[in-house]
């Protein structure tokens, strides 16, 4: 599967995720499922710093060697 | 402005190549310097050329001819200094610096690769698995000591000795491992063009794990990319799956206007999905994925823009292919790969998703592919405006 494609994939069904989602949510008080995208969203980012942290770290290792 | 956003950031490379070249360049300065370390006992040095010279003695005489000369080996250039005598046999062999992985220059020196060099003449081929022995484990950096000492010492042959180097008649090496790594791009060419092909596509994966993957080592990086726009080509005979990879990762991309080599060969892609297969799991990137989109092209401008500054292929570059095929590499690219291959089990091929510069290149060639087919007119009709992204699977 080419890259672009599966990105696309994944934006369509995270659009049609959020769609559900919304619908179910009840005004004023924070769901479930909000919650979990709270820690998904984290999860991800903390993973994605930590990647981007060990690039950086390995092309200094080149650098220095 | 975003439509021109790509063509400023190849304007910027191409100076930094220009520029990567120049300032690279050994001034004579730095050249006597070597040749003051490598034989303090002569008292002046005669360019023969910018980087070979002769030594001179205190009678007048020429002692010896010397030379530095510098080529990649895996992970970065090594200068090698090479002495010869009066007649042309070769002296010394040494490193003066290099940026190559240092384990490797370990394995050389602990073998005593350089006792065999005493035996060479001048006008020898000095030519890897030929006239000369390989350091298994480390044959790519004895292949660029190794074409170091033959730079220099055929000139010293040619110009000052008056011999015509002898060539070595190498013959193109192909034998199992070269066959089985073009029937990897042969068959990935075939396989979107079959279903019942195509069916088969994490099998055929399974397959480059093994094959190209932890039996070769030798998946596509953004080293073989940079050498490409470098100019460091090895020799066909030497190296074949050196080309096979790179033009058969290349040639597919620009033809088909489909990055193939993602899709279908990339061992570490298969590696990605077989991660995926164990788990099942798949949480979406959604919004994000325009900014690692946009964060994946950063980087691979930036790996570009460094190879391209140090005249180093492999300066920049990050994946963690050879981590986990080669099994060696540093702390941080065991933490690298551990992050990956872990996170990978929760979103889909992350590394090819949010990093891989790779990807990210062959994408773009195959966007190329693509609008070269729509100026000529060989491409099937679409809607106006929209980029065709060629799904099969």
């Amino acid at each position: 599967m080419l890259n672009s494609e599966l990105e696309n994939k994944q934006e369509n069904k995270q659009g049609s995720k959020q769609g559900s989602k919304q619908e179910s949510i009840n005004p004023g008080t924070e769901s479930k499922g909000r919650k979990k995208n709270k820690m998904s969203t984290i999860f991800l980012w903390t993973v994605y710093a930590l990647t981007i942290l060990f690039i950086i770290l390995v092309v200094c290792d080149n650098w220095k060697s | 402005m975003k439509k021109f956003l790509p063509l400023l950031a190849i304007v910027i490379l191409v100076i930094t190549i220009i520029y990567g070249h120049y300032a690279n360049k050994m001034d004579a300065d730095v050249v006597q310097g070597y040749y003051r370390q490598m034989l303090p006992a002569a008292t002046r040095y005669e360019p023969i050329n910018d980087k070979t010279a002769r030594a001179i003695g205190a009678d007048g005489k020429v002692t010896a001819y010397l030379g530095v000369s510098s080529n990649v080996g895996y992970g970065g250039p090594i200068l090698v200094g090479t002495i010869l005598g009066p007649d042309g046999a070769v002296k010394q062999v040494n490193i003066l610096e290099h940026k190559e992985t240092p384990s490797y220059i370990n394995k050389i020196t602990q073998a005593g690769y350089f006792r065999q060099y005493t035996k060479k003449k001048a006008d020898d081929p000095l030519v890897l698995d030929y006239d000369l022995d390989r350091v298994s484990g480390a044959t790519l950096s004895t292949r660029a000591i190794a074409k170091s000492v033959q730079e220099v010492a055929h000139v010293v042959a040619d110009k000052e000795l008056k011999l015509t180097p002898k060539k070595a008649e190498i013959p193109w090496k192909v034998g199992i491992k070269e066959i089985a790594v073009a029937l990897l791009f042969v068959l990935s060419v075939l396989m979107p063009r079959f279903k019942r092909l195509a069916k088969f596509r994490l099998v055929f994966l399974g397959f480059s794990i093994i094959i190209l993957g932890f039996w070769l080592n030798r998946s596509l990086s953004m080293g073989h990319i940079s050498a490409l726009f470098l100019g460091y080509f090895p020799l066909p005979g030497e190296n074949l799956i050196w080309y096979l990879v790179l033009f058969g990762a290349l040639g597919p991309a620009l033809v088909t206007g489909k990055n193939l080599y993602c899709t279908y060969v990339c061992p570490f892609c298969g590696l990605q999905e077989a991660t995926h297969l164990i788990s099942r799991v798949n949480l979406p990137l959604g919004q994000y994925l325009k900014w690692f989109r946009l964060i994946k092209e950063v980087l691979l401008f930036l790996v570009l823009f460094f190879a391209f500054l140090f005249i180093n292929p492999s300066f920049s570059s990050y994946e963690p292919f050879g981590t986990i095929f080669g099994l060696n590499g540093s702390s941080h690219q065991w933490y690298l790969l551990f992050l990956i291959l872990l996170t990978s089990f929760f979103y889909r091929r992350f590394w090819c998703v949010a990093f891989c510069p790779v990807g990210t290149f062959l994408d773009k060639v195959a966007l190329l592919g693509r609008k070269i087919k729509g100026v000529i007119g060989l491409s099937p009709k679409k809607k106006a405006g929209k980029v065709d992204v060629n799904v099969e699977l």
